[in-house]
């Protein structure tokens, strides 16, 4: 077999030749297969992110699928960790908070606890 | 594409982070944990009281402590007279005790004015049956506080 050299141009030849050789229905889901696929890049390209998140399998490019399970887990631990620090912080402040009240009342600390 | 993608992920640090620091200002600034050599003479005059404990106290709580003798300059002085009072009392309590205190001050507070009043009038009482002299060592309350 004779190697030959591929150039784009080449390319070019083999599949217009190659084209012209398949019959209607193939060429027909051909063209259906390319239009979908320009118009899910036309798509993503209006939207970056969800452009990003496809490119690194976090999206399923369906719009009636949603993220991966795993990522949900993360995002709800993120958000509970992100709660649970400022409920801590908040905690340490209302102590604060609740022992100026008690060491500047009238009412003597040691009455709370007769 | 992927120089916007890179672009907004910077954008999105630059927003969390800026959120993380504004969330930051409404709370407290975190006093260091310190041993009682190391508090200055100013909080160490405020918190004599708890000195004898201050070693032993979790890091927590001398932050909270801190954190009060940092706001003792401004309290109306007769305010700084009855946490003058009122430390050595509080220094006398257990750690359970303080709990105690704190747990049925913020239950108080949950109460509407008319009746957080008439519990606080009835612990006065009960107090003043049990300690008749200690009950009126502490400073009233002012009308204009």
């Amino acid at each position: 077999m004779k190697n030959k050299k591929l150039t784009p141009d080449s390319i070019k030849r083999l599949l217009n030749h190659s084209v012209a050789q398949m019959d209607r229905t193939t060429t027909e889901r051909l063209r259906t297969s390319r239009n979908l696929a320009l118009e899910r890049h036309r798509a993503l390209q209006h939207a970056p992110v969800q452009a990003w998140l496809t490119h690194h399998g976090l999206w399923s490019g369906s719009s009636h699928t949603s993220y991966k399970p795993v990522y949900w887990v993360l995002a709800v631990l993120f958000a509970l960790s992100l709660y649970s620090g400022v409920t801590y912080l908040q905690h340490d402040r209302d102590h604060s908070d609740v022992d100026i009240e008690l060491l500047t009342d009238d009412l003597p600390v040691d009455a709370y606890v007769d | 594409m992927h120089t916007s993608i890179k672009k907004l992920f910077k954008k999105s640090i630059i927003a969390a982070i800026t959120l993380i620091a504004v969330l930051s200002l409404g709370l407290p600034t975190e006093a260091m944990a310190a041993t009682w050599q190391e508090l200055t003479p100013q909080q160490q005059q405020i918190l004599a009281p708890l000195a004898n404990e201050w070693n032993t106290l979790p890091k927590k709580r001398q932050n909270n402590y801190i954190a009060i003798a940092n706001r003792y300059p401004s309290l109306t002085p007769l305010k700084q007279q009855r946490f003058q009072e009122q430390i050595v009392r509080w220094a006398k309590l257990t750690p359970a005790q303080r709990q105690q205190a704190r747990e049925k001050r913020k239950e108080l507070n949950q109460l509407p004015p008319e009746k957080r009043e008439a519990e606080i009038q009835a612990l006065r009482e009960k107090h003043a049956k049990k300690h008749p002299v200690a009950a009126s060592s502490v400073p009233p309350a002012s009308p204009t506080p």
